[in-house]
């Protein structure tokens, strides 16, 4: 579209340029031959001449106007276009205004420099702007999953309050009837009233543990819900609140358990002097959790099945600050990558596997807005240790 | 004597379902407490202003009122009144002022979380609410 404008600008310039040129070159040679013609006294062996003349007239004079009419203004017709083009915001390759000219090659040369200067500042501008637009993306999306998820909690405690209750219910009574049966076995010899009192009795134990399982799966049930609750209650992600990060811990490990649960077995050393950390839930939440996946793809990665890997988690009052490290038996962070891993978008993982966005989110956070620190060790086929150092408090400095 | 009467014990919720699963399973608890429910909050004030209770215990999420905004109203017109909330929703969450004064039992609790919170409502409030206060109302 625009070159096609540019070609067609510089068209028209030179063709208005050319008529000129015409105009003004045959002129002359023209009434000159009308001269030779003789408008008065024709004289018929003078018309040979004249067609002579008019034919080189006519015949040369375009390309003599062509010639001297090629450098100025079809310069400053390009120069005009890759003006029109770079105020629409389109930046040529290069500009090429003319063959040699010492100033003026020396003005495309200055344009060059600063059109390639302008091009890297796009790119950058452009690309961070699609991180950007992605960020916020995800950030509704998270938005929007939260407050389903809420809603769904909510929805499901209600039922689970009852079914706790009733259950509990149930199998404190079973207790006693079980109780009661117990101390009142049928008197006399094994008869068929001695049967039905072991069936009663038996079919209470049955039952009793029955309730106690249900009981047991329903608090299971409750813990999942309140993790994903307290998981999507994204909160204000633009305040700082306290926050419990072992309790945060364990329930990154009830939500993800579903992932590690056939690959890895999961320690957890956790201080327990550790008091509120002051900080951006949201972000520890997510980057706790992408952590646990990211070990966890790490072991899965070696391909061990007949041994679990291991994941352990650890926090350690260190001062002013928590220092929380996730330890896995995975496949270790190759050397050549090493300076990368917290890059956006860099990942090893197939198209539609990772996005490369966890580790640079999460390194952002920690050193922007925490003012801590993260930094990794990692052995090829050992395994790699994350360390955040996260402050107690965010210092009140900008 | 307040001690050998009976807690007065006042539960509010807008699932019947709730309430029925309390009644049950804080039978064991009957010599001790006496229930009366509630499914809508201004049955709960009505009750309040016609009976004495020791505690009320309300769900959140209640037509017309939430159950924040109804413990407040019953915290004034009756101050010898412990309120505690329950609900399946995160404090915080929509529809779920943040009230500091008020303990929260989170959906599902077990029986005995309720019955311990109870307690320590009682306890709390016997010692922040003067006696006096106590007898005037009796
Ligand atoms: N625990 C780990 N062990 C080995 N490699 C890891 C580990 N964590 C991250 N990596 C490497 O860092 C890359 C970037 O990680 P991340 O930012 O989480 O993005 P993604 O997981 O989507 O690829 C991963 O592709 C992987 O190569
Ligand atoms: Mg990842």
């Amino acid at each position: 579209m625009r070159s096609f404008t540019r070609r067609s600008l510089i068209a028209q310039g030179a063709v208005v340029h050319f008529r000129i040129a015409l105009v003004l070159i045959s002129v002359i040679p023209a009434l000159v031959t009308l001269y030779l013609a003789g408008a008065t006294s024709v004289s018929l062996d003078r018309i040979p001449y004249a067609g002579l003349l008019l034919a080189l007239t006519y015949g040369v004079s375009p390309a003599l106007g062509y010639v001297i009419l090629s450098r100025y203004p079809r310069m400053a017709v390009r120069l005009r276009a890759y003006l029109q083009d770079m105020l629409h915001g389109e930046l040529p390759e290069r500009i090429a205004l003319v063959k040699s000219e010492d100033d003026l090659s020396a003005i495309e040369n200055s344009m060059n420099l600063i059109l390639r200067k302008l091009k890297g500042d796009v790119a950058t501008v452009s690309s961070a702007n699609a991180l950007l637009q992605e960020e916020l993306v995800r950030v509704d999306k998270l938005r929007a999953i939260g407050t389903l998820a809420g809603g769904i909690a909510h929805e499901i405690n209600t039922p689970l309050q009852i079914i706790r209750s009733h259950t509990e219910f149930t199998s404190a009574v079973l207790c006693q009837v079980l109780e009661l049966v117990d101390q009142s076995p049928p008197g006399g010899a094994a008869g068929p009233a001695d049967r039905r009192w072991r069936w009663a009795q038996n079919t209470l134990i049955d039952v009793t543990s029955a309730a106690q399982e249900t009981e047991a799966a329903v608090e299971r049930v409750a813990g999942i819900v309140t993790a994903m609750q307290s998981f999507a209650s994204h909160g204000k992600s633009g305040t700082a609140v306290r926050m419990d990060l072992n309790a945060t811990i364990m329930q990154a490990l009830t939500i993800t358990h579903n992932e590690w649960k056939h690959v890895v077995n999961v320690e957890t050393d956790l201080a327990p002097d550790i008091p509120l950390v002051e900080c951006y839930a949201s972000d520890i939440k997510q980057g706790l959790t992408d952590l646990i996946l990211n070990a966890t793809r790490a072991v899965a990665e070696r391909g061990d099945r007949s041994h679990k890997g291991v994941i352990q988690i650890s926090t350690q009052l260190t001062g002013a600050a928590v220092t929380l490290q996730v330890r896995d038996t995975g496949v270790g962070i190759p050397q050549a990558i090493q300076n990368r891993i917290f890059d956006p978008f860099f990942t090893t993982r197939e198209v539609g596997q990772g996005q490369g966005q966890a580790l640079a989110r999460l390194h952002s956070s920690i050193v922007n807005r925490h003012g801590g620190r993260i930094f990794f060790d990692s052995q090829n086929n050992q395994g790699t240790t994350f360390t955040i150092v996260l402050p107690l408090q965010r210092s009140t400095s900008p | 004597m307040r001690s050998s009467r009976a807690c007065q014990i006042l539960l509010v919720d807008d699932c019947p379902l709730i309430l029925t699963c309390l009644r049950t399973g804080l039978r064991f608890k009957e010599a001790e407490w006496t229930l009366t429910f509630a499914e809508h909050p201004k049955r709960a004030i009505e009750l309040v202003l016609r009976n004495h209770f020791d505690v009320v215990i309300s769900d959140v999420g209640l037509p017309d009122m939430n159950g924040v905004e109804l413990v407040q109203t019953i915290a004034t017109i009756s101050p010898v009144t412990a309120c505690l909330l329950m609900s399946g929703t995160e404090p915080g969450a929509e529809g779920f002022p943040i009230d500091g004064a008020f303990r929260v039992l989170r959906k599902p609790f077990g029986l005995d979380e309720l019955v311990r919170e109870v307690d320590g409502a009682v306890v709390r409030h016997r010692r922040n609410v003067p006696e006096e206060a106590h007898c005037e109302r009796l």
